[in-house]
């Protein structure tokens, strides 16, 4: 599991250095928003726990300042994407002999305008004896066409 | 006023008996989250918000208990006077006295203090426990174990 935060981390820093992704053709590739950040839709629908971990990763870019849930919870008080706000977390990961795992979690649900949706939460938790936590975000996305809606996000955590 | 016999009658209990909100899953970390049932802090994110019940609403997060409090300080430095407070365990860079701030780092922790004993939820034993200062300051190993001090929110 390690691994695999580990692979995350790298995921999530090639997503906010705005890599090119070249294997996609230009109508796969993102289209951008009217704020400049990238749409992101997910490949399944419902979306799968993979999918869940995937729109994370690209939605990087979205600003804590979308939720007063994500207010102070990034690692360090200068963090002000979901990107940053998950790699301090995904980073206390790389210890080899500590417990860490990434769970995803998909509910069925309408946003607040009544569409159709899943919840999906992604949560990075870790467990050494009293150094325990689970830190993650939580996202609408839209059933009508996979929309991940950047403005659900809302940082997710206690402790 | 808080009092010893309120906090004993927390002792042992696991925070599925203290919250009634459904937020009690074993994995998180629940330090905050019992402070804030006990002496009923419901700012920030709590309980209410992200689980599932209509019971009384508690403060999650430790970095939006400490600057809550009034006055915040080394432990060694706390007033002779302050029989009750809160008391933060973590590393001393993570916390800023000046302007009342701490990261959200993962190793942080907070008990209730009162008259020479700190009771905390335990979430490796998952259950409240009560420790004298010295124990607890073993929470943590070195360098994540500086005590500081908060006067009650």
């Amino acid at each position: 599991m390690t691994r695999m935060a580990a692979l995350a981390a790298a995921a999530l820093a090639l997503a906010s250095c705005n890599a090119p992704d070249k294997s996609r053709t230009a109508d796969e590739r993102p289209r951008k928003t009217d704020e400049n950040r990238p749409t992101v839709h997910v490949a399944h629908r419902p979306p799968t726990a993979k999918d869940v971990v995937d729109a994370a990763i690209a939605s990087s870019s979205v600003p804590l300042s979308v939720s007063s849930t994500c207010t102070n919870a990034g690692t360090e008080s200068s963090d002000a994407t979901v990107g940053r706000y998950l790699a301090g977390f995904l980073a206390e990961m790389s210890s080899p002999d500590k417990k860490n795992w990434i769970e995803t979690r998909i509910e069925a649900g309408s946003s607040p305008t009544g569409e159709p949706g899943s919840f999906c939460t992604l949560t990075l938790r870790h467990e050494d004896g009293d150094d325990r936590w689970g830190w993650g975000v939580r996202f609408f996305v839209r059933s009508s066409d996979g929309l991940v809606v950047p403005s659900s996000f809302t940082c997710t955590g206690a402790g | 006023m808080l009092t010893h016999h309120q906090l004993q009658g927390f002792l042992g209990k696991s925070i599925a008996e203290i919250c009634q909100n459904g937020y009690t899953n074993v994995h998180d970390n629940h330090c905050a989250h019992f402070v804030s049932h006990v002496l009923g802090y419901h700012f920030g994110v709590t309980c209410q918000m992200m689980g599932n019940g209509k019971g009384p609403a508690a403060t999650l997060r430790v970095q939006e208990l400490f600057p809550r409090c009034h006055s915040v300080g080394a432990w060694s430095l706390r007033p002779a006077s302050l029989r009750t407070c809160l008391v933060f365990i973590t590393r001393a860079s993570n916390v800023n006295l000046s302007n009342r701030s701490m990261a959200n780092v993962p190793r942080k922790h907070v008990g209730i203090y009162l008259d020479g004993r700190i009771w905390h939820y335990s979430n490796a034993q998952q259950k409240v426990v009560m420790q004298m200062p010295a124990q607890f300051a073993q929470h943590y190993p070195s360098p994540d174990n500086a005590i500081f001090f908060g006067t009650l929110p």
